[in-house]
């Protein structure tokens, strides 16, 4: 597949501060993708760089194969929806949306139908001559949408342009970006913190950590198969157990937590005796009570029991300290009470990383 | 509960008394220039619009109604032109201490004694062979005027957002044209309020200006000169006439800055 942006060897640095570290990343065509971390991790840097508004320290940048690096902001095939919107706060509705098609000229019939079709587009229909400073936070938003894509980007760029809203809207507004997405066939590059919205919303996920980029995957590769213990603190919750490799065999791991043993998978290649951290996440986690029936597991003892609504978490203490959480279901937790001896037990597929891994 | 009443009933008159003491000497003067007497002495007799008749007919009163103006007119232009440019400039430094420290340096003429810039500026002039004149008055005043037209921008363009220039770019704008499409639309009523602002500030300015202008008139020279050979009543229609110009020039720079807020 043909790539919409192309990241050749980035790095940015500001003075002697490394804001990015030689990223690659082919971005495809019609693609929804996420760049996702913590604030400054980098990637609104990034954001910033394939627009033009940073010119990187090294590297290039090509949209549809054409290389852009040194091109200004102006000329570039890319367009930018601002976290708070950057409305001309001067100008209406109609006139915010227009503006990128009176720059090219486009004859006046033409701009009206483009920016009713825009308006039609983001569904605010009526509002094009609504004052910019006279629209709600959702509103602004969508406007600052329209207009982006009103001047017909190659790819379009959006530097957290939800983190502004409430939590009802920001939900609502994550589906409608999705649909209108497909719907054009566009490729989006979407940076947010927000580890919830990009699982929800993109075809792949970018996580970047301190200038770093940690792994490129599709959401559902990302939460299965972090590729470190960053990746899995930083997607989703997860328990992240210290521990030590007994014994190693092929990529099958046998770890010991406490005096006990239990199977784990590893990406990296350990070696026994070496101490290591173990990542598995709380709705994998089961808990058993002590007996005849209870399968190989770990054993511990019921510290903390958190009602959740939907689901019931256990906290369990191995050997009076390493707290591991498990959410179950309402009929599973049946019968637990805070100090009860349980058998902890999770799926082989949980991941064991060398203790110094990031 | 009386205790309370008597405190509140003393502070009052205390509020009074300060504005009293603000505002007496102005009002005294405004109603003197209609005041018939040409003594200076209540009470008044009655009203007249001799003072303002004759201080007009003071053949030296066009010339420094005149020079007033061009001189008021020059700081408007220049130094609210040179402001806004300096203020914009300093805002998009990216080092903080940097924007602190060349803000301070321009500030700190508005509390250098007018005394001493009207003297520094006088030997200067006279360094290069500039004989005094409108034009080393019109250096002094944009001077004056440029520290207090800094800050007003200043303070504007904190607020400004400048993602919105970035957005004008990003859809296809040069930045001259970003600057003309966004950036002045937006910010020309507060570049117009700080420039009547200076206006203002040149209109009453009289130390600089007198060790500048050599032998021409202001309004604030003349009114001196006035004085000088007695208080004549005319002065007094002189003042108030100075007065009304000034408060009509804050008022629409202040509505200005004002409506822009809204």
């Amino acid at each position: 597949m043909k790539s919409a942006v192309e990241i050749l060897g980035i790095e940015k640095r500001f003075g002697p501060t490394v804001a990015i570290e030689h990223v690659d990343l082919a971005i495809d065509e019609g693609e929804f993708l996420s760049l996702l971390g913590a604030s400054g991790c980098g990637k609104s840097t990034l954001l910033r760089i394939i627009a033009g508004f940073e010119s990187p320290t090294r590297g290039r940048i090509k949209i549809q194969g054409e290389d852009v690096t040194g091109w200004p902001p102006h000329r570039r095939p890319s367009n930018i929806v601002f976290q708070r919107g950057a409305l001309f706060p001067h100008m209406n509705v109609f006139d915010n949306i227009a503006y990128s098609l009176r720059l090219r000229k486009w004859p006046r019939k033409r701009i009206a139908e483009k920016v009713e079709e825009m308006l039609a587009l983001v569904r605010l229909e009526d509002l094009g001559h609504r004052g910019a400073n006279e629209l709600s936070g959702g509103q602004i938003q969508r406007v600052a949408l329209a207009r982006a894509l009103a001047a017909e980007p190659r790819v379009l760029l959006l530097d957290e342009p939800l983190s502004a809203l409430d939590l009802k809207l920001r939900e609502q507004m994550q589906l409608e970006l999705r649909t209108i997405q497909r719907q054009l066939g566009a490729t989006f590059v979407f940076v947010t913190h927000d580890q919830t919205e990009a699982l929800v919303m993109s075809d792949r996920i970018a996580i970047m950590n301190q200038g770093h980029l940690v792994q490129l995957g599709t959401p559902r590769e990302i939460y299965t198969r972090p590729a470190s213990v960053f990746a899995s603190a930083f997607i989703g919750q997860t328990n992240l157990i210290r521990c030590t490799v007994a014994a190693v065999e092929g990529s099958t791991v046998t770890v010991e937590i406490g005096g006990q043993r239990m199977p784990a998978a590893s990406p990296a290649s350990l070696s026994p005796g070496e101490p290591a951290t173990l990542s598995v996440r709380p709705e994998a986690v089961r808990v058993h009570r002590i007996g005849p029936e209870a399968p190989f597991g770990i054993d511990a003892k019921v510290a903390e029991i958190i009602y959740l609504g939907s689901s019931i978490r256990i906290g369990a203490a191995i050997n009076g300290d390493a707290i591991v959480w498990a959410d179950l279901r309402d009929e599973e937790a049946e019968g637990l009470t805070p100090g009860m001896d349980v058998r902890l037990a999770w799926p082989p597929t949980a991941i064991v990383w060398k203790e110094t891994s990031k | 509960m009386v205790g309370r009443q008597r405190s509140s009933v003393l502070a009052a008159a205390y509020v009074v008394l300060v504005l009293l003491f603000l505002y007496l000497p102005v009002a005294v003067t405004v109603m003197f220039s209609f005041a018939d007497s040409p003594r200076l002495s209540m009470p008044i007799e009655g009203l007249t619009l001799d003072w303002y008749r004759r201080a007009f007919s003071n053949p030296l009163m066009g010339v420094a109604v005149r020079n007033s103006v061009i001189l008021a007119a020059v700081s408007a232009i220049a130094a609210g032109a040179l402001g806004a440019g300096f203020a914009f400039g300093v805002i998009r430094m990216k080092s903080r201490r940097l924007r602190g420290v060349l803000l301070g340096a321009s500030l700190l003429p508005a509390v250098i004694p007018l005394l001493v810039i009207g003297i520094s500026l006088a030997v200067a002039f006279s360094a290069i062979g500039w004989l005094q004149g409108l034009r080393n008055a019109a250096f002094g005043h944009v001077l004056v005027c440029l520290p207090f037209v800094v800050l007003t921008m200043n303070a504007r363009l904190e607020t400004f957002d400048f993602s919105i220039l970035e957005a004008a770019r990003d859809l296809g704008a040069s930045p001259f044209r970003a600057f003309l499409d966004i950036t002045l639309p937006i910010i020309r009523p507060s570049i117009l309020g700080a420039a009547l602002l200076a206006a203002a500030l040149s209109l009453d300015e009289f130390v600089v200006t007198w060790f500048n202008i050599g032998s021409q008139q202001t309004l604030p020279v003349l009114v001196w000169g006035l004085v000088r050979r007695g208080v004549d009543p005319s002065i007094n229609a002189v003042a108030s006439l100075l007065l009304f110009s000034l408060i009509c020039l804050v008022g629409i720079s202040n509505l200005s800055a004002w409506r822009r807020r809204r």
